[in-house]
């Protein structure tokens, strides 16, 4: 049996602050046991800036899509592509009533979308906008998006859940291969973590660096202390340097039972 | 396009997008100096396009990620390439020759394509182009293939331009050129429009995902 040790965390971004904005992505990480077997759900949502209602929208979306998860495994066992298109159309049908409750219009909380479903066997990952779902490779220090973030030709256009062909747009993964580790992050952290040179790719020196602390953790589960660790790093000045937009980022790692976490960890995080 | 030696952009690229991979916000200046615009006007647009230099560099995001272009006319002229603004060095517009205005933002136009190209070829992200067109007088040369140019540019989401008309310019000719409104700039307000200026490209340098940008109202230096 595997378990997960987590840190997630959301900063708000220095431009928000100016503006007089919240922190409008959001995050969720649940755990749930189903007949016996265990399932993480992990989900991240940039809220747009253009939307009225995105730190709603964000919020909304995770929940809706982790709710909608759990209840696919909780009826029937495994996560299939469909499914998983069909949780995030349960998180776009959740933006809608939202929608109609507040008299506004669906696109007022317009927000993307990233999440991973993981469970015995089984790697579920969809995905709607930019930002980035990484996942470990077979060799260490080896990192891959799941799928190119979503972006129009400029660097300020993406699609969103609330957008009218968001679904046909999502894009959707199954892997029965689980990666020992999985990371989500939103668009604010976009900057920092994806290279352009030679081709776009992630910066895997900085998830070798990040995900360490993480190993430690003894018990399984999301970690308080690491959370706020986390928080902490999101907020520093080299990092608000780079970006300063709201920047969340989830990192996920699997305790194997009695397996000493890896020895070639440094204890450092620093900027790639 | 007449006899002007188009320059073309150096094909090395690398070094400067590994060493600055912020995405790009390229903007290019076609200004209007030919010969009206001796005395006030040009001291006041080379000290507007010193104050916007200034500006965009103390503004760290921007600082990395604007990029501008002038084109001066007449006779059209490529006096800085696109570069982020620590590396332009600031340098004097002088007053020369007539004004061919349609030949200058085709330039500018062919500009903005090509420097796409190089974002594209270099994997760095970039925003809408902006060409931002200042004149005093009327075209000297033929613009209806810069006005369709224009219009095809603007109905694909190609770039953004906008036109100034300082004292003299002819505004109706301007509004045939370009699809947004023009602005006539009161008196010599070039501090205040290049104030504007600076600070909408610093909005739109850090905009995400589909923020559509709110430009701060030209007040000030625009005439209502």
């Amino acid at each position: 049996m595997t378990r997960w040790s987590i840190a997630a965390a959301a900063t708000v971004g220095e431009r928000h602050i100016a503006d007089g904005r919240p922190c409008e992505d959001a995050w969720t990480v649940r755990h749930h046991i189903f007949r016996g077997e265990p399932w993480l759900i992990l989900a991240v949502s940039d809220g747009a800036g253009t939307a009225g209602r995105a730190q709603a929208g964000s919020a909304c979306a995770v929940a809706a899509f982790a709710d909608e998860a759990a209840r696919c495994l909780y009826s029937d066992a495994g996560m299939t592509a469909e499914r998983l298109r069909d949780c995030l159309g349960a998180a776009r049908v959740a933006l809608a009533v939202e929608a109609g409750l507040a008299g506004a219009h669906i696109r007022d909380f317009a927000c993307t979308l990233l999440g991973a479903v993981i469970g015995p066997g089984t790697a579920a990952f969809a995905q709607i906008g930019d930002g980035a779902i990484v996942v470990a490779g077979d060799e260490p220090g080896s990192w891959a998006w799941m799928f190119e973030p979503q972006k129009g030709e400029y660097a300020n256009e993406t699609s969103f859940l609330t957008g009218e062909d968001a679904l046909a747009s999502a894009s959707v993964a199954v892997l029965t291969d689980v990666p020992a580790e999985i990371a989500l992050f939103t668009d604010g952290l976009e900057n920092l973590l994806i290279r352009t040179q030679p081709a776009r790719h992630v910066v895997g020196q900085f998830f070798d660096q990040m995900f360490p602390p993480v190993r430690r953790v003894a018990d399984p589960g999301l970690d308080e202390a690491l959370c706020e660790h986390l928080a902490g790093y999101l907020a520093t000045p080299a990092i608000a340097a780079r970006s300063d937009d709201d920047r969340t980022l989830i990192l996920a790692t699997c305790l194997l039972e009695g397996v000493a976490p890896a020895a070639r960890e440094s204890e450092t995080c620093a900027i790639p | 396009m007449t006899s002007t030696a188009l320059v073309k952009q150096s094909p090395f690229i690398a070094d400067v997008f590994a060493e600055n991979p912020e995405p790009r916000c390229p903007c290019v200046l076609v200004l209007d100096t030919s010969g009206s615009m001796s005395g006030q006007p040009i001291d006041q647009l080379n000290a507007g396009y010193q104050a916007l230099l200034t500006e965009l560099l103390e503004d760290a995001l921007a600082s990395k990620r604007v990029e501008l272009a002038v084109v001066t006319f007449g006779p059209v002229k490529l006096v800085q390439d696109f570069d982020t603004p620590d590396m332009i060095a600031s340098s004097d517009l002088e007053v020369t020759g007539d004004t061919p205005m349609g030949e200058a933002i085709e330039f500018a136009i062919d500009l903005v394509h090509q420097r796409k190209d190089v974002y594209r070829q270099a994997g760095i992200a970039y925003y809408r182009p902006w060409i931002f067109v200042i004149t005093d007088g009327s075209p000297t040369d033929s613009w209806t293939a810069a006005a369709r140019a224009v219009k095809e540019g603007e109905a694909s989401n190609a770039f953004s331009l906008f036109a100034v008309g300082v004292e003299g310019a002819d505004m109706k000719t301007l509004k045939q050129i370009a699809v947004r409104e023009p602005i006539r700039l009161r008196g010599l307000r070039f501090a205040e429009l290049f104030r504007w200026l600076s600070n909408s490209l610093k909005s739109v340098s850090r905009s995400t995902t589909a923020e559509r940008i709110a430009l701060p109202a030209p007040t000030g230096w625009a005439e209502v």
